[in-house]
């Protein structure tokens, strides 16, 4: 009886291990190609990007995926801010919010505070060592939280600073004085440069005094306050374990207000459209520095009005620097997957792996100015190499990217509690005082004031310290 | 079993039968019910319903969106109308020359944000303005301005500092205001290019104008029936527009809203329509052919691409047929009203559509139907693999056994069955084991003890029905016959080769009944077997033994038994076989001859020296006959003084006797010495016969060589004599009588006749004679009779029957009248024997009729014993008459005479016999008639031939005559001869002459 109850035992244990065989099959994937999984990206691309991201989806959808069983729906939500408001939204279950997606673009405060509400998937365990090792480790680092290895943000594309030039311009300014991308390579000549493309083009109107134009704008300030007082030797956000604390030195806050408030108020420097790119098309300024994914936002045609146009072209030069430490801004949102269904987050993880793959991912980055993200396609050669169709300021711009990656320190502020509400503080103190105080200089300028007039009262050091209290103020909140 | 045939089946069928059955009607039952039931089509009704529900819903939802909040634009409206009229009232300028001075911006900047909180508010992608007085599309100017801005995400929540919000239009002037961010695509102004293919601003102005003044803006209100794309940009959407109009009438421009297709997508969640957004939502417009013209299409499973073969129909208002190259598909249809009754564009209808392909929207039916198909083969697989199972395990024990069990059969090793798991099979078996292991045991024994018997056993099994013969292995061998195999006999075969074996064996059949078989082995000794059968019910079982030894033994012990102890020759038994062989052989015996012998003086011999002596001269005859004979003659001593001796083998009867001579010269030369001192000398008489000459057969040459040894003990002993068959003919004879008598006895086989006695004086008849007749093959003389009574001692036999046949015969004929009744009867009595008192009374009773006329002859005897002869005339009823018989032949006649003092005397014929020449006997009868007539005694004269001696006895005074010339006896007595009547007739004549 001992050996019949035995056997039966055997005989079940067949029956069930065959059963999990046949659910187990097909490589351990959970997943069912004739019941595909639907996984929502959340992403604040916009233009080409948006148009390369989702051609993308297409061809994931219609290959891989069809195949395995995914179904990848992509959503724009339009710019970064709306991106996190409505991920938090949902991630909070606010009312009318919608479900949380699968993945969605974050920076890494982003990514963190979600984390902190417990809804980030550690992708660590579906990545073997091999695969890790693949990416540049200071994209993979962005997403270790903890220090443990975590990869909480998982790198997809990443774009950096570079200075976008109106070369047919700047030729013309360049020809009559003289002037080389030397001028712009470093923050101090980039301000006489933009005084002496001021004074160029005030003089071309002897009649209208202090009608000079800008030469130079700036998109994203808060990566000018961070990035340029790294390169200073000064890091604003020390962050250890998710806990803050501020380091907003006055000496480099004072550079950094020399390099750029004063050269504002003076009209060497603007940003009067949306984004500098808006600038650069209406004519207002001839360089920027921006993204390196707001290349694709290059006009091909600057309308000094709306019936006056003409053809310009472009290039990418290296993002000036301070004299001091060599740093680049590391952006450029990643993918963070939130927690799910096992067969979900396979499926994610399986798009993604896809998607940074080197050829697709080179032509994401072609398409949309971004860099790859891999050590093996982050070179000029793999990307040229790469077959896919190029434009031509693309190529310039990831020339360029490509050396600023390989030649600087990557940076990126680590992930802590109000980072972003931190980080806009840094955006906003400094560009909206340059902004409402040149908006107090054009009115004195045309009341028929000089320009050393209008300004004289801005350029006190009792302006800068009051900027700079009240600044430091608004940041100490934040520190934990 | 064979009348079980038609139900031979295995456990294993009986079960896998019942069980399919049990499974089929199953089945059977579960397919008829959902049949019946029409399940599937409910099911595929339910899901057209449950499609066409979300269409209406969905319809509802859209068509609300687009007619009553997308393109519900009259606070906007009002809003740029209201600016343009300050601006216009501010500046002094007409609406066209306001249009003309390229001063748009500031007009649109005055109203850009109401635009963006219109656009946020109505969530729609995109809204525009356009403003123009001298007409749109068609002879239109180039350029016009205006501004287009679009909102990606229209369903989040506005953005700080209109983030979200990208022109694709506007005037450089709104772009360096810096609130708006452009698209790669901005372009200052709206350009022919822009108007290409469905001015989605051209339609409703050219309404309004066309309307000049009577339409209000809203009726004029359009929704573009095909996608557009700005220039520059690739995103397709659809719009809703409508004119601009000052209170004058004056049309300015266009205002309008916009739907990127892709978000119109995302209010069209194909998803909701079926699993696995199988489903798809196609916003759509009636052409004038009244099919379908696709306007937005929602798919998971289709693009705009492959929409160019699909072909929408209507079946109803409700239903439209979708149809491609492969698949057929089924649509719900809901109709949305954008339109105000006959405003200018209530021509076009449009529709929400749902459809899917019929595969895809019947799936659930067709999941319940594979479900269904599935569990059903399921169920059907794992029911005939169950009852497979449950009859193969509940057959395989048994099969197993079985299996077990006949090959132990073939085997022929004990069985041992193994343990089946079931209890009761366990038990079965175990008990079916122990029962064979006891057969076996009692088998083993049994073999052991034949095999300890040493005798070889082998036996065989007919049953009646089959034809199958079950024989031991050691069977044929046994018989001599090796390969023939026994695996395959059949009982045909098996009586076939037996047959064949037997006909080269001598056999015979024993006391017991059994069969012994000879046969001669190769070694040229002989083997015996025994077989026996016994019938038991059907079976028939044979059993053949090897019983050489015992058979040999027995031959042995026979020999030693059969041999004479003293003299080592053959006993009688032992000789009688071996001369048995010996004849059934005659080329072995050819000619022969076969001695007896006896030997003279061993009484005496015994006598005078006693035993032992006796049996040294037994011993030295013996010794003598076999070394004086030649080898292989077979000498045996029958016993006592008795010997036999066969030659055999000889050529011709010439050698045999000088055998013999010599044998009989050797017999003579022996000499011993007596215990007295004297010597003696062997005498032994013998006879012989020859073989074949006289006989071939052992019992008869045995019969005539004693006989003619015998011969030789009467006459003259010490001789050895030939057979005489004249003698033994003799011989035969006198034992045929003797036989015969005895025959006559025991039947009663004796008839008397009767011979009348006439009176001498008359010629009339006074008596007759009753006269024994015997009629036996060879015994016929009533003589031979008495003598053969006499030697056997059986007189009284005679006596008896004499007296009890003679009266019977007598009485019969006295009864038939041929007799005369006052004769008397002569019944010739021996004088020495009486009746007994039993018999006499007997007697007595039967015939005391005739007792009185009863006349006792009494035969003249040595000595005539009066006692008996006084209980004879002493008998009850006896008259006590005698008559003396035979007289003159013999035995003191006178003495007998005196002390019988018959009252008859009968002359016997030896004296009547030619009384008429011999005188002596003339006066023999002189003297007796006168003797007798003196003592008042009667003479008869009997066996009277011939007239003379008839004539003589007359004279001679004889009272009575009787013989053959007178009357032969008869059964019926005759009456007087005629010549006995003429003599006496004549004599009488003469004698009356004389007196």
């Amino acid at each position: 009886m001992i050996i019949q109850k035995k056997k039966r035992i055997l005989c079940a244990l067949c029956v069930l291990s065959l059963a999990f065989a046949a659910a187990g099959c097909g490589d351990k994937s959970p997943l069912d190609p004739k019941n595909p999984t639907s996984i929502t990206v959340w992403t604040y691309y916009n233009g080409d990007q948006l148009s390369a991201f989702d051609s993308l989806v297409e061809d994931f959808n219609e290959s891989v995926g069809a195949e395995k069983g995914i179904i990848v729906k992509s959503v724009s939500q339009g710019s970064v801010n709306d991106l996190e408001t409505n991920v938090l939204a949902a991630v909070q279950g606010e009312v009318g919010a919608d479900e949380v997606p699968n993945i969605f673009m974050a920076y890494a405060d982003t990514a963190y505070t979600v984390d902190q509400l417990g809804q980030v998937m550690d992708l660590k365990d579906y990545l073997s060592e091999e695969e890790k090792s693949a990416y540049i480790d200071s994209y993979i680092k962005e997403g270790d939280f903890a220090g443990t290895g975590e990869i909480k943000i998982f790198p997809t594309a990443k774009s950096l600073e570079v200075l976008v030039l109106n070369k047919t311009d700047w030729d013309v300014f360049a020809a009559e004085t003289g002037a080389s991308y030397d001028d712009l390579a470093d923050m101090e000549s980039l301000v006489a440069t933009a005084q002496k493309y001021y004074e160029w083009t005030d003089a071309k109107t002897p009649d209208v005094p202090d009608d000079g134009k800008a030469l130079f704008g700036r998109d994203a300030m808060a990566n000018y306050m961070l990035i340029g007082s790294m390169q200073l030797g000064q890091e604003i956000f020390q962050v250890s374990d998710g806990k803050m604390t501020l380091n907003f030195d006055k000496t480099v806050a004072r550079k950094l207000w020399d390099n750029y408030y004063i050269p504002y108020i003076k009209g060497y420097f603007a940003a009067t459209g949306r984004f500098r790119s808006d600038d650069i098309k209406t004519g207002n300024i001839i360089a920027y520095v921006g993204s390196s994914s707001s290349v694709s936002f290059f006009p091909d045609t600057v309308s000094v009005s709306d019936s006056e146009s003409y053809p310009i072209e472009m290039d990418v030069l290296a993002c000036p620097e301070f004299e001091g430490e060599d740093y680049a801004v590391q952006q450029g949102a990643g993918m963070v997957v939130t927690k799910g269904e096992e067969a979900e987050v396979y499926a994610c993880v399986e798009f993604l792996k896809w998607f940074t793959a080197d050829e697709r991912n080179i032509k994401f980055s072609v398409d949309s100015g971004y860099l790859p993200v891999t050590k093996t396609g982050n070179s000029k050669d793999a990307i040229t190499g790469s077959g896919a169709e190029i434009k031509d300021s693309m190529l310039k711009t990831l020339n360029v990217g490509v050396d600023m990656v390989n030649s600087n320190e990557m940076y990126t502020t680590k992930a802590f509690e109000g980072g972003t509400k931190a980080r806009n503080i840094l955006e906003y103190s400094l560009s909206d005082k340059a902004a409402a105080d040149r908006e107090i200089v054009v009115g004195r300028i045309a009341q028929g004031l000089s320009m050393e007039e209008s300004t004289a009262e801005f350029e006190l050091d009792d302006n800068f310290d009051a900027w700079y209290e009240e600044t430091l103020q608004s940041l100490q909140a934040f520190v934990q | 079993m064979s009348d079980h045939k038609g139900k031979d089946r295995t456990i294993f069928w009986m079960a896998l039968r019942s069980l399919l059955l049990v499974l089929t009607v199953e089945m059977l039952l579960l397919v008829g019910s959902l049949v019946a039931g029409g399940v599937i089509q409910k099911l595929n009704r339910n899901a057209q319903d449950i499609l066409s529900k979300q269409v209406e819903n969905r319809g509802s939802y859209v068509a609300n969106d687009m007619a009553l909040n997308w393109s519900n634009l009259s606070a906007i409206s009002d809003k740029v109308d209201g600016c343009l009229q300050e601006i216009l009232n501010d500046k002094r300028m007409t609406a066209a020359e306001f249009a003309e001075s390229g001063e748009s911006a500031l007009l649109i900047n005055e109203v850009c944000q109401d635009m963006i909180d219109t656009m946020y508010s109505k969530q729609v992608s995109g809204i525009f303005m356009l403003i123009n007085t001298e007409g749109l599309g068609g002879s239109a100017p180039e350029t016009v301005q205006g501004i287009y801005m679009r909102d990606l995400d229209p369903t989040s929540m506005p953005s700080d500092l209109h983030a979200d919000i990208l022109v694709e239009r506007a005037p450089v002037a709104v772009v360096r205001a810096g609130y708006l961010a452009t698209d790669t695509s901005w372009q200052p102004v709206f350009s022919a290019a822009d108007s290409i293919d469905q001015p989605f601003f051209y339609k409703p102005y050219q309404a309004a104008v066309e309307g000049k003044g009577k339409l209000s803006a809203e009726a004029c209100g359009y929704w573009t029936t095909q996608t557009y794309n700005l220039s520059g940009d690739n995103r397709k959407a659809i719009a809703y527009s409508q004119p601009l109009i000052l209170p004058d009438g004056t049309v300015y421009g266009v205002i309008g809203v916009e739907i990127l297709s892709d978000y119109f997508q995302t209010l069209l969640p194909s998803g909701e329509l079926l699993e696995r957004e199988c489903g798809s939502y196609m916003i759509a417009s009636s052409t004038e052919d009244g099919s379908l013209a696709p306007v937005i299409l929602s798919s998971e499973r289709l693009s705009d691409g492959k929409m160019d073969g699909f072909h929408f129909t209507f079946t109803d208002q409700k239903k439209t047929a979708v149809t491609d190259e492969e698949n057929e598909y089924y649509g719900a249809v809901r109709n949305m009203v954008l339109y105000s009754r006959n405003a200018p564009f209530d021509s076009d209808k449009w529709y929400l559509v749902g459809f899917a392909k019929e595969d895809d929207l019947y799936a659930f039916a067709i999941q319940v139907q594979r479900t269904l198909m599935a569990s059903f083969i399921g169920t059907i697989l794992i029911g005939l693999i169950g009852i497979f199972l449950v009859s193969y395990r509940l057959s395989k024990p048994i099969h197993m056994l079985s299996g077990e069990v006949e090959k132990a059969k073939q085997t022929g090793e004990l069985l041992s069955l193994p343990s089946t798991g079931i209890r009761e099979i366990d038990q079965f078996s175990g008990a079916i084991t122990r029962m064979q292991q006891e057969v076996a045991d009692s088998a083993t024994r049994f073999m052991q003890i034949i095999r300890m018997s040493s005798v070889d056993l082998a036996g065989y099994e007919l049953r009646e029905g089959s034809d199958r013969v079950y024989v031991t292995a050691n069977y044929f061998p046994l018989m001599g016959a090796e390969n023939v195999d026994i695996d395959n006999l059949t009982v045909d075969k098996f009586r076939q080769i037996k047959t064949e074996i037997k006909k080269n064996i001598t056999s015979r059949t024993a006391e017991d009944g059994s069969t012994i078989y000879a046969m001669q082995q190769e070694n040229g000794k002989m083997k015996y077997l025994r077989s026996t059968t016994t019938q038991d019910g059907d079976k028939l079982v044979g059993l053949l033994e090897d019983v050489t030894v015992s058979t040999l033994e027995k031959k042995q012990i026979e020999r030693e038994r059969d041999s004479d102890i003293l003299t080592k020759l053959y006993g009688r038994q032992g000789f009688r076989r071996e001369a048995e062989e010996l004849f059934a052989q005659p080329d072995v015996m050819k000619h022969a001859a076969l001695l007896m012998i006896d030997l003279d003086n061993l009484k005496t011999t015994n006598d005078r020296f006693g035993h032992n002596f006796g049996d040294l001269y037994i011993q030295t005859a013996a010794r003598c006959f076999q070394e004086n004979t030649p080898e292989g003659t077979l000498c045996a001593r029958l016993g006592g003084d008795e010997f036999q001796i066969l030659f055999y083998g000889f050529d011709d009867r010439e050698t045999i006797r000088q055998c013999l001579d010599k044998l009989y010269r050797a017999i003579g030369e022996v000499e011993f010495v007596l215990p007295d001192g004297q010597n003696m000398g062997l005498s032994a008489s013998g006879g012989y016969a020859w073989y074949p000459e006289d006989s071939d057969s052992l019992p008869v040459l045995m019969k005539y060589s004693d006989f003619a040894m015998y011969q030789v003990k009467r006459t003259k002993k010490g001789q050895l004599k030939e057979f005489d068959s004249e003698a033994w003919k003799q011989q035969i004879s006198e034992d045929q009588s003797r036989l015969e008598f005895h025959q006559m006895l025991d039947a009663g086989k004796i008839s008397y006749h009767f011979q009348p006695i006439f009176r001498a004086e008359d010629g009339e008849i006074y008596g007759y004679e009753a006269l024994m007749r015997v009629d036996m093959p060879s015994l016929r003389e009533p003589k031979m009779v008495l003598q053969i009574a006499r030697e056997e001692g059986l007189m009284s036999e005679i006596e008896r029957l004499t007296m009890f046949k003679a009266s019977e015969s007598y009485m019969a004929l006295l009864d038939k009248g041929a007799v005369s009744p006052s004769a008397f009867l002569f019944i010739n009595s021996i004088a020495n024997e009486d009746l007994t008192t039993e018999d006499e009374k007997e007697y007595h009773g039967r015939f005391a009729q005739i007792q009185d006329r009863i006349i006792i002859e009494i035969t003249e005897t040595e000595n005539l014993e009066m006692e008996l002869i006084r209980k004879k005339s002493a008998a009850e009823g006896f008259t006590g008459i005698f008559a003396l018989d035979d007289y003159g032949s013999g035995y003191n006649s006178e003495l007998n005479l005196l002390t019988l003092n018959p009252h008859y005397v009968k002359v016997d014929v030896t004296i009547v016999r030619d009384i008429d020449v011999d005188e002596n006997k003339q006066q023999i009868v002189r003297n007796i008639v006168q003797y007798a007539h003196e003592r008042g005694m009667k003479i008869i004269a009997e066996g009277i031939e011939t007239g003379a001696e008839m004539k003589k006895l007359l004279e001679l005074e004889v009272d009575f005559l009787q013989g053959f010339y007178l009357a032969k006896p008869g059964a019926v007595p005759p009456a007087l001869s005629e010549d006995a009547r003429l003599l006496l007739w004549d004599r009488r004549q003469s004698g009356e002459a004389k007196e």
